[in-house]
């Protein structure tokens, strides 16, 4: 389940609050809840706002499918996930041109998906 | 020169289970993740569980019936070990709470489970099959695409893997070699570095460039992105066959300028073998390294029950349970073990004796 605020999968729990006689809930991501203020009616009923317009404020230093930062994925040397690639290429292009000893391109098999194309 | 090639050509002097066989087994890896996952180490272990019930389920619908799930829940402590020996599982593979499994059948190719990516295809042979192993984990590698859905991919990057040193093609191959002769003479710390250099990596057992196990090597790509599947087949067989040459090379030249310490380390072995009562593993490998040795210098008469790379094998503590059919694996029957093992290995090589010395 994403995070109502910035849509990271990353550990989320659910609030629940009542506001003007209704019960609502958002779920909101370790990050988020600590520095939002999941006590101010307003700013939950921003999010819930910008939640049915099907917008969401990404934050911009996490991965948004497993929220993991650049700076866990250079100390791990590890991205978090596939979708890490896309979203630090700075960090990645540097882990796989000392991993794979100066290579760039893949030119073996590809899944047939891309094949048939 | 061009005879010397002839004789090391691949195909016909390494087969399985010739004593003096250079190239002991084959193995290729593939590494593959599922898209929109985390990958293994960053998820949680319900989230685990659930890839391994999915993936499970939907691979071993499109597999031949003998094919299982393995997991810590329907496997007893000596069937673990059994498939660790094997080299099918790498060590602590079955820990708690790790949720991961294998795919098993009774064929050469397995599939692991939330190992260090979400699916590992392997491809286990004796002998020198690479492209034979590739071509079967291929097949399960489509299956697989078609059965899970998405497999994490890029055009640039190829296959995308938790580890950036196995991205592109996902592609590990390796072969094992016995080099007695090279470690004998001391000469592996300088060809592990020079393999290192063009781009291969040479492990022993328990680690970079040492061996603790009967001389027993292996020889495998760094690489995996930039280079075709094939290529890096061919250049793995490529550093495998100047290995072998400078093997072979050495041990002609340890007969000619050392034949009786040669001749002396090879009856040595046998006459441990044939009296010990208690035996540990790294001395085992190693007196069956030198019976190897022997045996190719035409110094030992006889033939051992089974080839002496499945006895390496059937000396380890889950092998020997299941062999006398005691249990005797654990730390407190290490002592049973070294028991069993001397007597198995003076019943294995009971017809073995040292050629006559004119």
């Amino acid at each position: 389940m994403p995070c109502d605020n910035c849509g990271s999968n990353l550990t989320i729990v659910v609030i629940e609050r009542e506001i003007s006689g209704k019960k609502v809930s958002i779920a909101l991501c370790e990050h988020c809840l600590s520095t939002g203020s999941p006590r101010d009616e307003g700013w939950i009923k921003g999010i819930i706002a910008r939640k049915e317009l099907g917008e969401r404020s990404p934050r911009q230093d996490i991965c948004p499918q497993c929220g993991a930062s650049a700076e866990e994925i250079t100390s791990e040397q590890k991205p978090g996930c596939p979708e890490c690639y896309d979203f630090f290429p700075k960090e990645i292009k540097k882990l796989v041109a000392s991993a794979q000893q100066g290579e760039k391109e893949h030119i073996g098999k590809k899944p047939k998906r891309y094949r048939d194309n | 020169m061009r005879s010397l090639d002839k004789l090391l050509d691949f195909h016909q002097l390494y087969h399985p289970g010739k004593e003096d066989a250079i190239i002991d087994s084959c193995r290729v890896r593939l590494a593959r993740n599922l898209e929109r996952s985390p990958f293994v180490f960053r998820m949680e272990v319900a989230q685990r569980r659930e890839l391994l019930l999915r993936t499970s389920e939907a691979v071993v619908a499109q597999l031949p019936s003998d094919y299982v799930l393995l997991t810590r829940d329907n496997t007893s402590e000596e069937e673990r070990l059994f498939l660790e020996e094997l080299n099918l599982v790498p060590e602590k593979f079955f820990d708690p709470d790790s949720s991961r499994g294998i795919i098993l059948g009774n064929n050469p190719v397995s599939i692991l489970v939330n190992e260090e990516d979400h699916i590992r295809i392997q491809a286990l042979a004796s002998g020198e099959a690479l492209h034979k192993l590739y071509q079967m984990a291929y097949q399960i590698d489509e299956m697989l695409e078609k059965a899970l859905g998405e497999i994490a991919y890029r055009d640039s990057f190829g296959y995308l893997t938790a580890c950036t040193t196995n991205i592109g093609t996902g592609l590990r191959a390796s072969l094992m070699l016995h080099l007695p002769g090279l470690s004998i003479t001391q000469q592996m710390q300088k060809l592990v570095n020079a393999c290192r250099t063009l781009g291969f990596a040479i492990r022993g057992p328990h680690g970079e460039g040492s061996d603790l196990s009967g001389n027993l090597y292996q020889v495998s790509n760094q690489k995996t992105l930039g280079l075709t599947e094939e290529g890096i087949i061919a250049g793995v067989e490529r550093i495998a066959k100047k290995m072998c040459r400078f093997e072979y090379d050495c041990r002609q030249q340890l007969i000619a300028s050392m034949r009786e310490v040669m001749l002396d380390k090879v009856h040595r072995a046998l006459g441990i073998i044939h009296n010990a009562r208690l035996i540990g593993i790294p001395e085992a490998s190693g007196l069956l390294s030198i019976i190897r040795l022997g045996f190719s210098w035409k110094m030992l008469t006889g033939k051992p029950e089974l080839p002496i790379t499945e006895l390496i094998d059937n000396i380890k503590p889950a092998h020997l349970a299941k062999i006398y059919q005691k249990e005797v694996i654990g730390d407190k029957n290490e002592q049973d073990r070294d028991i069993l093992r001397a007597d198995y290995l003076r019943k294995s090589l009971s017809t073995v004796e040292v050629a006559p010395l004119n």
